[in-house]
């Protein structure tokens, strides 16, 4: 098995560049979605291993959502999405026009628009690898759970430890309607989301081989 | 009344081990699995928020201490053996050591397929360790899909679950 500990910075810049492809189709599928200005973050892009345990940014009692989904094809991983209440609450209201006020209250119809929230972040995201790739990507039906942010969180870095010892994570914030003049996003923005990305080392490797044939 | 106890939060694949005075604090626990020791005769206990279930073998190259003196242990094999050295270091006997196990969730049905995930294995683990080491276990509070937070009064042994959903 590969250790993502050795990648050459060549490599490295390599999966940036995917990375930063993926990111910016995200953000425009979203950005039509929901029918306002959305930014996203520069991808920051770690080298997790099981003996780093990852830690959740953010109150770990919270209540937040998160949207899981699979990726599968050319490449696999996980896509992780996880909203703080601030950000589903508008979210929500944004694209059904439903005012809640506690997460616990949503329903299966609330649930299945962040499932759609899910696929078209998602969607975007491997229509930008899918053409830099070359190959083709398939994801999940999303899997959506309401809960601590840190008990989601820890649970899903928990299985991601169980298959790789060591694994890729891209962190991305995204800024639903933020201010004119930003730039850029600001944690702590009343509306802002987190995307994660997993990838084991055979789907670095898989990466790698594909961009290192491109360039070639 | 004065409160004198003295809270600690331990964190991921952390653990700790106190006498009467402490109260330990562990959150967002999901599939991981946490282990609580006591032993009633000495009001001596301990918690360990283990992440994975089993060391395979490399046993205590899997510990690691940090700067502030902070043990940490992410497997439930490993960290229960450590966690039995830590309360009988404070004056607890492995003869009147009770456990109780809490979390072990199953959050995601993508992650884990129907039945089998994380959670399990990690409560499969800590179940096999502490028959192991010949501890009985006395109240499990297991599986489910929510994530809990745990609360562990050293001086009575009462552990307090809290979810939210």
């Amino acid at each position: 098995m590969t250790s993502l500990l050795q990648l050459t910075p060549e490599e490295k810049d390599q999966l940036a560049e995917l990375l930063n492809i993926g990111v910016a189709h995200a953000g425009t599928t979203l950005s039509q979605l929901v029918g306002q200005r959305t930014t996203i973050s520069v991808p920051t892009s770690s080298l997790r291993n099981s003996m780093s345990a990852a830690h959740f940014i953010g109150k770990s009692e919270d209540i937040t959502l998160a949207v899981l989904l699979r990726i599968s094809g050319g490449l696999d991983g996980y896509v992780f999405l996880l909203f703080p209440r601030e950000t589903t609450v508008h979210l929500l209201h944004v694209l059904s026009g439903k005012k809640v006020g506690d997460l616990r209250a949503l329903d299966a119809f609330d649930r299945s628009v962040f499932q759609e929230v899910g696929n078209v972040l998602t969607g975007g995201m491997l229509q930008g690898f899918e053409k830099f790739l070359h190959c083709t990507l398939h994801h999940s039906v999303p899997d959506v759970v309401i809960d601590m942010g840190g008990a989601i969180f820890n649970s899903l870095t928990a299985t991601m430890f169980a298959r790789h010892e060591e694994f890729f994570s891209l962190d991305v914030t995204i800024c639903v309607n933020p201010d004119p003049d930003a730039a850029d996003c600001h944690i702590g923005e009343e509306v802002t989301g987190r995307m994660y990305l997993f990838l084991g080392p055979d789907a670095v490797k898989d990466i790698l081989a594909l961009t290192s044939k491109i360039v070639s | 009344m004065i409160d004198m106890s003295k809270t600690i939060e331990i964190r991921i694949a952390e653990l700790f081990a106190g006498d009467h005075e402490y109260t330990i604090v562990t959150n967002g626990v999901g599939s991981c699995v946490v282990i609580v020791l006591y032993d009633a005769l000495a009001r001596v206990g301990g918690m360990a928020h283990a992440i994975l279930p089993r060391s395979r073998g490399e046993l205590y190259q899997k510990v690691t201490r940090d700067a502030d003196g902070r043990l940490f242990a992410k497997y439930a094999d490993t960290a229960i053996d450590l966690l039995v050295l830590e309360v009988e270091a404070r004056g607890a006997s492995r003869d009147n050591l009770v456990a109780k196990l809490v979390g072990g969730a199953h959050m995601f049905t993508l992650l884990d397929g129907d039945k089998h995930g994380i959670g399990f294995e990690n409560t499969e683990a800590a179940r096999t360790r502490l028959t192991e080491l010949d501890i009985r276990i006395e109240t499990e509070v297991i599986g489910g899909t929510v994530g809990r937070n745990v609360y562990f009064d050293c001086a009575t042994g009462v552990v307090e679950i809290i979810t939210k959903v």
